[in-house]
């Protein structure tokens, strides 16, 4: 293989007739074969360039026969010169190698495509391939959901005693909302697990979901349209299978779609999506109903002008916050709409908790994530240590696809910044992130006077490394938290004296005045470094033990619960009735008397502390005959109270302790129950005993409930025939003139109607005759016996 | 309905039991079937808008019970579409311009101009009269202090131009927030906090009407009046509170503990509160941050906390010069509280320097 180009290229040549043998003298063969170059061929003289740079001449075959013969006579002697053949077996697996590595940079070129984008490229395809990120009961919960619709979708034998799914093996809730930050995988997980159990994944994002169509201009036309055309979109995923082609010949087994709304918090036209949701589920929800009222009548009654449609296939929801305050300016209660219909699904970012206890929870999560990013940063043979990569991991919060962005752009010349290195001249292009510098602000450098030192950080700050950080809202947010966040511990470490604090409660004013305003930003960096001048230290990390457990996610724990009470409270007052609205102080949400003492004397209305029995009631007591009159009618009250109000019993079920607890909705407990030392009672035990008290009270509850809605069906009855007869006398009164005569005869016709489908409403013995009015089918009403006999 | 406060909730006028002048000028202003623009003020839960509906109730007849809640979409300029609620019955229309964020100016000013253009004709009394009677609608404005500068203004020339077809009744908890202009235009009307006296009055009422059992009198041993001193005068919560004791037994007990109907919210800041006097430390600061937190989770005001905070420290203080001083710091950081967003910061700041100068 090797002599073959040789003798190919110029041994037929009649100038070069003999060179092969030059050739052979000049000892480098093999490079030459591939990347000799020959000047002019009239020359006498060769110059050739070889592989290394080198030039080399090539002569006429002046001296060659001498050489030949020196060669045929040491061939003659069977003399081999050993050293010639090392040589040459040298040079030939020296050229071997070459080969073999120019082979392979050739081929590794398509791999490393330098425009790809790692997010896309590192995307998880499988299951197994999802970083878990202290998600895996999130997934879980994902595909159990899904897995409940194979009923429906697939006609597999369902469970029934799953629980949480209706007759035909569906879910109960028909929608499934994921919700959680941004960059943790809810697009990913959907996607896969939806693929994983076989279905065709067609996504609707704010992209795409067609905020206005372009040719309609006239603005009562224009929303019709919108949701008209989203509508459609919707009905033909839901409808439609998809037909693959594989190859030439299109595959017979088609794969159900599943319906993925992306971004439906954001999306421009989310209140259309989520109207549109509402329509399919009320609809879903009315042929449900006929579904199951023809299994029981034989005959449906729908005379309902919409085709209503039963739901069969799964539609998912992503959002990124359920409790978005945002839309309230321009949707109002679109999510909680939302969120009514749909099983929730909250995804978590993975942190570090400290439970009060101390115990760490949430580092396997973070773990997790750290080992995902190690296994790209392998691949793409970056080798991060572990160090580098949890650097990173805080960097972004967690956020995996932030991480591998990151990880692209700068992972290459990660460098972490020693915080000795700030006064390092050549560490001031990089960027500072803002943890590295809170921390810089609570360092103090013991070589320097405090002066210089004060000048060199106010310089990193203000116009240096760190000038990324303090020129944004967010980032000078982050730190000057952060520094909030510590410096209790470091002045508790110092002097323990509270004059510190103090004074800095007087620039934390002034930071909240200036820091929401861009023009001042300057300015409100300037507060970090109050932080420094005040509890600044040499030796910052002495500080073990911090005084306030889990502080870092305090705050944000803090506000996720506020966010959770404030939609509680505004639930709750959404489903008051109007007079009662009037009464508690109007049916505004920014009532601070709701939250105050409303709720939490409601709370302790509506869980009625049984005092017949000393609380000791056991569970066999599940009559209301049993308790003491007081007890009933506050049991009685309960029921009517919650019965007004629009409040549910719920029995939910804990994924994690996998524990039932009965709770009402809107979940009055979580805004009226504290968590405090300053309680004689800890939170625990309070839940305890309300939950065992739930227990007994509860059934007796719901049966009182059922009773009270009886009663109020009989009265309203009574009410209508009342009023009937009211109007029926009053006609008789007025029968004076003709027209009013025949006003009078219709009057008591629509009454006499109005009352029949009041009947219908209450009483299902009723008997039905089939009667055709005229001929046609045109109008059709319901008439009963009475407007026969009348007429 | 089930609860007391909305089953005794008066509905007419003369059934209104304090603030007997007002009540008297009220029904001065209804008799004569028109009346000026109205401005209500008053702490909540002193009976501003039962006095309005009362007024209405008077004016109207029961028709105005009749109450319904619309939803309403509006387009803003941005092309955003806003949904806020109107509650309304054939005579009036009542809305919440918080509802609407910052839209608010826009929307009242649509709202009233569609509201204005359309003018009412009232058949029923056509017949007696031969003109219609009231031929005017009235518009309520819950939460006026909270309108922003830019929609008061607007309703500046609104109150005047369509003043033959619109009457507005602004409720509000204090005027400060309202500008000059528009208070010149309207009618004050200021409803003061019932007194404990007055409340003892109602509970008492609803006492017997309700036949609750007591263990000795409760208007003789003062119960119903600490049942009332608890409740910050406000009537609501009084009556609330009221029902909850009757119903934890089966005859209340006519003590003092009894009277309170603990909340753990209030609770927690008594708590806190003296732990703040006794333990003045920065660990204990620490301490106090978690449990501020812990409130404001629970929708629990920043201002009420350290509202709450700063009195029960003068209670337990008893030094004259330094209670001064510790109002002096509270209104200084009640005023931060309410023009700041951060209110973490402040209550800190608060405690801080609360500690400092209770050393």
């Amino acid at each position: 293989m090797l002599e073959q180009p040789l003798s190919l290229d110029f041994s037929d040549s009649p100038l070069f007739s003999q060179v092969d043998s030059v050739v052979e003298k000049t000892s480098n063969t093999f490079e030459m074969s591939t990347s000799l170059l020959f000047g002019a061929p009239d020359s006498s003289e060769k110059e050739v360039k070889l592989f290394n740079g080198s030039t080399i001449k090539l002569k006429k075959k002046v001296a060659v026969p001498a050489l030949q013969e020196s060669e045929l006579s040491n061939e003659g002697m069977s003399i081999i010169d050993m050293d010639l053949l090392f040589q040459k077996a040298k040079q030939r697996q020296t050229y071997k190698d070459n080969q073999k590595q120019a082979a392979a940079t050739s081929n590794s070129k398509p791999v490393h495509k330098p425009t790809h984008v790692w997010t896309e490229q590192y995307r998880p395809q499988r299951f197994v391939q999802l970083c878990s990120a202290g998600n895996d009961r999130q997934y879980r919960m994902i595909s159990h959901w899904l897995k409940k619709w194979s009923g429906v979708v697939y006609n597999e034998a369902f469970d029934d005693d799953e629980g949480n799914i209706d007759s035909l093996g569906r879910p109960m809730r028909k929608f499934l909302l994921i919700s959680g930050p941004s960059g943790i995988g809810k697009t990913a997980a959907a996607h896969i697990i939806a693929k994983q159990l076989g279905y065709n994944v067609e996504e609707l994002n704010a992209a795409n979901s067609m905020n206005s169509l372009p040719n309609s201009n006239s603005s009562g036309n224009n929303y019709t349209n919108v949701v008209n055309s989203l509508k459609l979109k919707i009905q033909n995923a839901l409808t439609s299978n998809s037909i693959q082609s594989k190859g030439n010949k299109i595959s017979t087994n088609s794969k159900p779609t599943c319906l993925i709304i992306d971004e439906i918090d954001t999306a421009g036209n989310s209140s259309d999506i989520i109207r549109v949701l509402n329509e399919i589920h009320q609809s879903d929800q009315r042929a449900f109903n006929q579904l199951n009222n023809k299994n029981v009548f034989g005959n449906s009654n729908s005379k309902s002008k919409r085709k209503d449609q039963l739901l069969n296939r799964p539609i998912i929801c992503i959002a990124n916050d359920a409790f978005t305050t945002s839309s309230r300016t321009y949707g109002g209660f679109n999510m909680d709409k939302l969120r009514n219909m749909s099983e929730l699904v909250t995804f978590q970012k993975p942190t570090i908790q400290k439970t009060n206890s101390g115990m760490k929870i949430g580092g396997k999560a973070l773990k997790s994530v750290k080992e995902y990013i190690k296994w790209i940063s392998d691949k793409e043979n970056l080798k991060l240590g572990f160090q580098e990569i949890g650097e990173i991991v805080e960097i972004c919060e967690g956020d995996i696809r932030a991480c591998i962005n990151h990880l692209q752009f700068n992972g290459r010349k990660v460098q972490v910044p020693m915080i000795e290195g700030a006064h390092n001249k050549s560490t001031k292009d990089l960027q500072l992130s803002w943890f590295k510098i809170a921390e810089m602000i609570f360092k103090r450098d013991p070589s320097l006077s405090k002066e210089a030192d004060f000048g060199m950080l106010m310089e990193t700050i203000m116009n240096g490394a760190g000038k990324s950080v303090s020129a944004s809202n967010s980032t000078l947010d982050k730190v000057i938290r952060a520094c909030f966040n510590r410096y209790l511990d470091s002045v508790h470490y110092q002097d323990d004296s509270l004059v510190k604090p103090c004074e800095l409660s007087d620039w934390l004013d002034f930071y909240d005045k200036v820091g929401n305003s861009n023009d001042a930003l300057d300015y409100a960096s300037l507060v970090s470094m109050k932080f420094w001048v005040l509890f600044s230290e040499s030796n910052p990390n002495r500080v073990s033990k911090s005084l306030i457990p889990d502080i870092k996610n305090l705050e944000y724990e803090s506000n996720e619960m506020k966010k959770v009470n404030k939609s509680i409270i505004k639930s709750f007052i959404s489903n008051l009735p109007v007079e009662a609205g009037l009464s508690l102080g109007g049916g505004f949400e920014n009532n601070e008397s709701f939250g105050l003492f409303v709720l939490p004397l409601i709370h302790k209305i509506i869980s009625p502390e049984m005092t017949s029995s000393g609380g000791s009631i056991s569970l066999s007591m599940k009559s209301k005959s049993s308790l003491s009159d007081f007890d009933q009618d506050g049991l009685v009250k309960a029921a009517k109270v919650i019965k007004d109000f629009g409040i549910q019993l719920e029995s939910l079920r804990d994924t994690t302790t996998n524990l039932t607890s009965l709770e009402f909705y809107p979940n009055l407990d979580s805004l009226v129950l504290y968590n405090s030392d300053y309680l004689k009672t800890p939170i625990e035990s309070t839940i305890k005993q309300i939950q065992a008290r739930r227990k007994w009270m509860f059934p007796l509850l719901q049966t009182e409930l059922e009773r009270e809605d009886v009663v109020r069906l009989i009265e309203k009855r009574k009410a209508v025939q009342l009023g009937a007869v009211d109007s029926t006398k009053s006609n008789k009164k007025q029968k004076t003139t003709s027209l009013e005569f025949f006003k009078g005869q219709y009057d008591g016709l629509s009454t006499h109607i109005q009352q029949a489908k009041d009947k219908v409403d209450s009483e299902a013995t009723r008997i039905w005759v089939k009667y055709n009015e005229g001929f046609s089918n045109a109008v059709r009403k319901n008439i009963g016996w009475n407007d026969l006999w009348i007429a | 309905m089930s609860l007391w406060v909305d089953k005794y909730r008066p509905r007419r006028l003369d059934a209104l039991s304090y603030h007997a002048p007002i009540t008297a000028s009220l029904k001065a202003l209804a008799s004569t079937g028109d009346f000026p623009h109205l401005l209500v003020y008053g702490p909540s839960g002193s009976g501003k808008k039962t006095r309005v509906y009362a007024t209405l109730h008077e004016l109207f007849g029961p028709q105005v019970e009749k109450l319904k809640i619309d939803v309403k979409t509006f387009t803003t300029s941005s092309n955003r579409k806003l949904e806020f609620n109107v509650l309304s019955s054939p005579f009036h229309l009542e809305i919440t311009p918080s509802d609407m964020g910052n839209n608010d100016r826009v929307v009242i000013q649509d709202l009233l101009k569609d509201i204005a253009s359309t003018e009412q004709v009232d058949f029923s009394n056509s017949k007696n009269n031969g003109t219609p009677k009231h031929r005017f609608k009235v518009v309520i404005i819950n939460e006026a202090d909270s309108l922003t500068r830019d929609a008061q203004a607007a309703l500046r020339r609104t109150m005047e131009k369509y003043s033959a077809n619109i009457r507005l009744i602004m409720i509000s908890n204090t005027t400060s927030n309202i500008i000059p202009p528009i208070k010149s235009r309207t009618l004050l009307v200021r409803i003061p906090a019932p007194s404990v006296a007055d409340i003892t009055a109602i509970l008492a009422d609803v006492a017997t009407k309700e036949s609750v059992h007591f263990t000795a009198d409760p208007v003789q041993s003062g119960f119903l009046s600490q049942v009332a001193a608890n409740s910050d005068q406000n009537l609501r919560r009084a009556l609330l509170s009221f029902e909850t004791i009757s119903m934890s037994n089966a005859s209340v007990a006519c003590d003092g503990q009894n009277a309170v109907v603990t909340l753990d919210w209030e609770v927690i800041i008594k708590n806190v509160s003296s732990s703040i006097y006794t333990n003045r430390s920065v660990s204990n600061l620490a301490k106090t941050r978690v449990v501020f937190y812990e409130l404001l989770a629970h929708c629990i005001p920043a201002r009420i906390i350290l509202k709450g905070v700063l009195f029960e420290l003068l209670r337990l203080c008893n030094n004259h010069s330094k209670a001064q001083q510790l109002v002096e710091i509270g209104s200084m950081f009640d005023e931060r509280l309410s023009l700041g967003s951060k209110a973490i910061f402040h209550l800190e700041g608060f405690v801080a320097k609360a500690m400092v100068a209770l050393e």
